[in-house]
Parts: C-alpha cells; structure tokens; sequence
C-alpha cells in the first residue's frame, strides 16, 4: 500500500511535467464506494473520475470538498479539484444515507 | 426493502424541502393579502412552479446524458448562478412580505412583487428538482429490475406527506395572527436565503475564485454532522456547517448584519404608502 502510493507519487511528478493532472477513480455501487479511501497530494490540482456501477443513482457530495454531483446508472463523469488542505477530507453518497462515508487523505508530497 | 423504501422516502423529502417551504409560505401568504396583491401573486406562483417542473426535466436530461454541458467547472458555475439567483429572488420577495405584514400599509399592488414570488418558485423547484428527477427516474426503473415497488411506494408516501406538510402550513396561517405569520415567514427566508448565498460562495471556492482564508476553525461533527441525516437537512436549509472556515463565518456574519441593518431602516419609516 505505502509502496504502491510511492510509486503513485512518482508517477503523478513524472505527469505534473506533462502538465497533466493526476486522476483517482471512485467507484459507486448501490452505496458501497471503492476505495474507501484515496490518497491525494495536497495543494495540487487533481481530478476524480466517479463510476457508478450500481443500478440506482448516486450523488456525490461533500460540504468539506464543496462538491456535489449527481450520477445516474452505468455512467461514468468527473470531478476537477481545485486545491485541497492537507488532512482528512470525507465525502459520501447523498442518495443512500446510512451507507459508510468515505475519505479523501491529502499529502504533502515530501517536499 | 423497508430500509431501501425509507431512504428514498427520506431522500425525496430532503430534496424537495426546500421547494415545498417556499411555495407553501408564500401560498399562504399571498392568501392573506390585499386582493389586489393576490391576483397577481397567486397566478405568479403557479406559473413559477410549472415552469419550475419543466426546468427540473430539462436539468434531469442534461445530468443524464452523456453530454459535458454540465460536466466539470460547468456545474460549480450552473449551481452558483442558480443559488446566487434564487438569494436574491428571495430577499426580495421576503422584504416585500415584511411590507406587507406592516399594520395600515395597504396601498397599491406591487406587481413587480408578484413577478418576483415567480421567478422564486421556478428557482426553488428546478433547483433541487432535477437531481430529484433522475433519483426517482434511477430508483424507479432501477437497472436490473422491471419497476421497483417500494421504490413507488416511498415516493407516493413522499408525495403525500408534502401535501399535508402543505395543507398544514396554509392552516396555521390562519390559526395565527397575519402579522406574527408573516414575520415568521419572513424570518424563514432570511434564513433560506443566507445558505442559498453561502452555497453559491462554496461553489466560487470550488472553482478557486474565492480563498477559504483559513482551515477549519472547529469541529461540531459530534454534535451535529453536516454530512449526517438530520445534520445534511439542517445545513441545507440554513447554512449549517460542522467544520466552518473563516470565509464561512465572513459571509454569514456579514450578511446577517447587512439584514439587520436594513430591517432597522424600515422601522424608522413611516409606514406610509
């Protein structure tokens, strides 16, 4: 886990180059979210790819990550975040309450 | 399938809470003013909720289709615009009820009011009304199954309860003096009003426009979790946050400073016209 976020890390320097942003991909499943937690870096731009696999519509929402976003069945969007603080940041599906939230960990990519 | 049937019972409520406030508070109101008042008024709201429903499909079938129209920063600034717009259409309508709830202030129908309380419930139904749309277009014809049942069930059992959430509001507008429910009424859309800004403000600080000016200053997510059942509804109606930036307490400070300021003003008015 730690190497495969080292080497994430790695991988994300080598696209800031390019100019590109990171991505990270959620995926929803009738209120399950995988994973349950996603490691970021911290101040950078990222953008996250939702997947709802599941067969009702979900809503990702966050007042923390100030987002909030429908998506129906079978389809797949994204998400573009600005910046975030680093820390702990949850988020959770508004359209299943009840169901476990999940977290978004920003890192300070060993400066 | 009973705790399937009650989330989405709860779910459809939520959503629509803020719609059915609205229209429900004004209805009332606009039944005990002036008549000259309610012909405008009254045709007003219901065009605004119609057009608010047509809105609403609209919306639905941009969030539905694979289309980018509302993918992206295009979103952030689509909610911005709409919470920004239904603020302001807010504000106004909510001093124009406090007009009207002054004693002896019965002169001529405002009918820019009337136009206002229109374009208000249009906002206040298609603002929530399209994520609603494609959560029980979702759930209703959920992928692996033919029509779900309790998924009918909880959204009738929804309907339902709004009407008498409804009935219940036009009631005790006439169980209670005319002057206490409009300030009532008033003091509810203040209050609305003040987290539809502060939502448009999360969105500009999403999109990097605004600075949140500092990390969070505490935390009441024990006591009431913005993200929770009840804590997610309270903080949708009244700008509730459980983890509060500096800009948070900026914006909601000043705002309801600048309210209170103008209620002053008004007092010191002859109530004249």
């Amino acid at each position: 886990m730690r190497l495969g976020a080292a080497l994430l890390f790695a991988s994300l320097a080598a696209a800031a180059c390019a100019d590109d942003m990171p991505e990270f991909r959620l995926t929803f499943r009738d209120g399950a979210i995988v994973p349950l937690e996603t490691r970021v870096p911290a101040n950078r731009r990222f953008k996250l790819v939702l997947v709802n696999e599941g067969g009702s519509p979900v809503e990702f929402e966050s007042t923390e990550l100030r987002k909030e976003k429908v998506v129906a069945p079978k389809v797949t969007t994204s998400l573009v975040i600005r910046r975030l603080d680093a820390g702990e940041h949850v988020f959770f599906d508004d359209f299943h309450p009840g169901a476990p939230q999940a977290r978004i960990v920003a890192e300070d990519a060993g400066q | 399938v009973s705790k399937e049937l009650f989330q989405i019972f709860f779910v459809v409520l939520r959503e629509s809470m803020e719609a059915l406030f609205v229209v429900s508070m004004l209805n009332a109101c606009i039944g005990r003013m002036p008549r000259g008042d309610r012909a405008y008024a009254r045709w007003s709201l219901w065009t605004g909720v119609a057009a608010g429903i047509a809105l609403s499909a609209a919306i639905a079938y941009a969030l539905m289709s694979v289309s980018e129209l509302l993918d992206g920063d295009g979103l952030d600034y689509f909610q911005c615009g709409m919470m920004l717009a239904a603020a302001l259409m807010m504000l106004q309508t909510a001093f124009w009820i406090g007009r009207r709830a002054l004693p002896r202030v019965l002169g001529e129908p405002e009918k820019g009011a009337a136009v206002t309380v229109g374009v208000l419930c249009a906002l206040a139904v298609a603002r929530e009304g399209g994520e609603t749309a494609v959560f029980m277009y979702g759930v209703l014809l959920a992928a692996d199954k033919a029509i779900n049942l309790s998924a009918l069930i909880a959204a009738a059992m929804a309907f339902l309860t709004s009407v008498a959430l409804f009935a219940l509001v036009q009631l005790s507008s006439r169980a209670i003096a005319r002057a206490l429910f409009f300030r009532i009424c008033e003091f509810v859309f203040f209050v609305i009003a003040g987290s539809l800004l502060l939502g448009a403000i999360d969105r500009l600080i999403a999109l990097g426009l605004v600075p949140t000016l500092s990390p969070p200053l505490w935390d009441t997510s024990r006591i009431l979790d913005d993200h929770g059942w009840i804590g997610g509804l309270v903080s949708s109606l009244t700008g509730y946050r459980s983890r509060p930036e500096l800009i948070v307490l900026l914006v909601l400070g000043l705002y309801w400073s600048a309210i209170i300021g103008l209620l002053r003003v008004r007092s010191h008015q002859p109530a004249t016209r």
